[in-house]
């Protein structure tokens, strides 16, 4: 029963529909740049995509934990490591190039060699990542529930984002080297990408302008007005943060202060978040255990995902083990709730109660 | 109001068709996709030598203007003058050619495989050695597909190099070979050879 709180009929959407078309012309899109660089320096791709691969997988395993009670569900994490990668970089070199063209026109040549990608860049690519954690909001309303859920599914889309980008930036490498010696051009470039900006740039973005999403969409219990601004400064600081990272500043020395500024701010929104959703789940949690539906020591387990799950593993296989799963899934929802707004509370401390009851007799 | 439904989910699309045709149109709409250039200027680039920048000079003769979008400054930049195009690319070989000096036929090389890449025509006569006025040397050779024919020309550095390629239709480019092969031989590298 509270599993499916967390995975709501996506399709019955029309947001969803949205998502699927443009990830669509987004996957053309991608393929038709990407395939023949790919089939021209194969030996490149290879290399790119055994190099990437495991960093996407690495990254996606790491976002999705971010939240600190539970994981973020996989169907969310992938809808939105999709729409970075394909729907977001795979379309935002069409209106990055033309804007650059217009930069290059009012500015002369000169001036958008460097410049032209700090203008450019964050305009485009943050709206067009933001607008995938938007979808997400429409697509299945419960996904984001607060500035925590934001930042995380910001940092899936902007780290999508950026693996397909550092693919590309592979076919780049090889063009700016000549194509003299294409698979050490792409580890050279793999190597700068992943090796330093990769700590830095895309998701650290989006997770910004997502958390001022979740902001907007969570706090219900504040001003709109406030909300909005919230939201709207946290996409201007994601722009801000882009741009810097675009900008000739970032070039030279000032690379090693530009980069871990973007780190520490992500952080720091990361940890207010995170602080501010402890807090009122332990607020919420106590006042379930006043009423009686908790008890203190699973308020202890449910706040920390690894003691929920050491009392998995030395809970006896089948029913037993069933049964505590969802009773613990049942309280997390609970508590969630109590979080969000009037929920199916009821029903849900009932169904905790009855829960509670079979597995102690399967216990005994 | 259902936030879920069609209207948010519609001003959404409509954001995103926004940022696909929007910024096509402004492109379109703002003048100045070629910059004309004054017989004799010379358009300064950088390609790197070694570890360190280095620039390169290229002298434009009467007629020719700056293709806007196919330029990318510091490293690139394509001229035209009517259908017929001069690029010419700055590259860095530093990071992958650790231990020996560039070569010009490892850029000869290269320039067939971008060539491919880029579907332009492709290397069709074998490449003659040339230097230019400093002395640097290179290659250089021809170029052609079912509608273009063109000049390729490649000059060393240690360290990096000039990619150079020429090509237009038929017709064309042969009214402007004397000086598509002046503009080539005329690339002059800060601090000579």
């Amino acid at each position: 029963m509270a599993r499916t709180t967390w995975t709501p009929q996506l399709t019955r959407r029309p947001a969803f529909w949205l998502w699927a078309v443009v990830f669509l012309i987004g996957l053309i899109l991608t393929g038709r740049d990407m395939g023949p660089k790919s089939v021209v320096f194969p030996g490149s791709a290879l290399v790119g995509l055994l190099v990437l691969l495991p960093v996407l997988l690495a990254g996606y395993w790491f976002f999705r934990r971010l939240h600190p009670i539970r994981s973020h569900p996989r169907r969310y994490a992938l809808l939105m490591v999709g729409w970075g990668a394909f729907c977001a970089a795979g379309i935002a070199g069409y209106p990055n190039d033309a804007l650059g063209d217009v930069v290059k026109k009012l500015g002369g040549l000169d001036l958008a060699g460097r410049w032209g990608d700090a203008v450019v860049a964050p305009v485009d690519e943050e709206t067009l990542k933001l607008l995938g954690v938007v979808l997400l909001a429409l697509m299945a309303p419960r996904a984001i529930r607060g500035t925590l859920d934001g930042f995380a599914y910001g940092a899936l889309v902007g780290f999508g984002f950026e693996v397909l980008e550092d693919y590309s930036y592979v076919f780049i490498g090889i063009e700016q080297t000549g194509a003299v010696r294409p698979v050490p051009a792409a580890l050279d470039s793999l190597g700068g990408r992943v090796g330093l900006s990769i700590w830095f740039t895309h998701w650290a973005f989006t997770a910004v302008s997502g958390a001022g999403l979740g902001y907007l969409i969570g706090n219900r219990g504040r001003p709109l007005a406030w909300r909005l601004l919230v939201a709207i400064g946290a996409f201007l600081l994601a722009m801000v943060m882009h741009a810097w990272w675009d900008s000739p500043m970032a070039g030279g020395p000032w690379k090693i202060v530009v980069g871990p500024t973007i780190l520490i701010i992500a952080v720091v929104v990361y940890r207010v978040a995170r602080r501010h959703y402890l807090r009122r789940f332990r607020d919420a949690a106590e006042a379930e255990v006043r009423c009686g539906v908790l008890t203190e020591v699973e308020t202890e387990i449910l706040t920390h995902r690894r003691r929920r799950r050491r009392e998995r593993r030395s809970t006896p296989h089948g029913a037993p083990r069933d049964l505590l799963t969802e009773l613990r899934t049942a309280e997390l929802s609970l508590i969630d709730g109590d979080l969000h707004g009037p929920d199916g509370g009821t029903a849900l401390r009932s169904e905790i109660g009855r829960l509670r009851s079979r597995l102690e007799t399967a216990r005994s | 109001m259902d936030w879920t439904g069609w209207p948010i989910t519609a001003g959404v699309a409509a954001v995103l068709v926004l940022m696909g045709v929007g910024p096509q149109l402004v492109d379109w709409s703002t003048p100045g996709g070629k910059t004309p250039l004054r017989p004799g200027s010379v358009v300064k680039l950088d390609t790197v030598s070694g570890r360190h920048e280095r620039a390169f000079y290229v002298t434009v003769p009467a007629g020719w203007s700056v293709d806007i979008a196919r330029s990318d400054p510091p490293t690139d930049v394509t001229l035209t003058s009517g259908p017929t195009r001069f690029s010419a690319s700055g590259v860095n070989t530093a990071a992958v050619n650790l231990r020996h000096a560039t070569t010009p036929q490892q850029l000869w090389d290269g320039l067939g495989r971008l060539q491919v890449l880029r579907d332009g025509p492709r290397p069709s006569t074998g490449p003659v050695p040339v230097t230019n006025a400093q002395g640097v040397a290179g290659l250089s050779g021809g170029l052609a597909d079912r509608h273009r024919i063109g000049i390729a020309t490649v000059f060393a550095l240690q360290g990096g190099g000039v990619n150079v390629i020429a090509t237009g239709p038929p017709a064309d480019f042969r009214n402007k070979t004397d000086q598509v092969h002046a503009m080539m031989r005329d690339i002059r590298f800060a601090g000579g050879t």
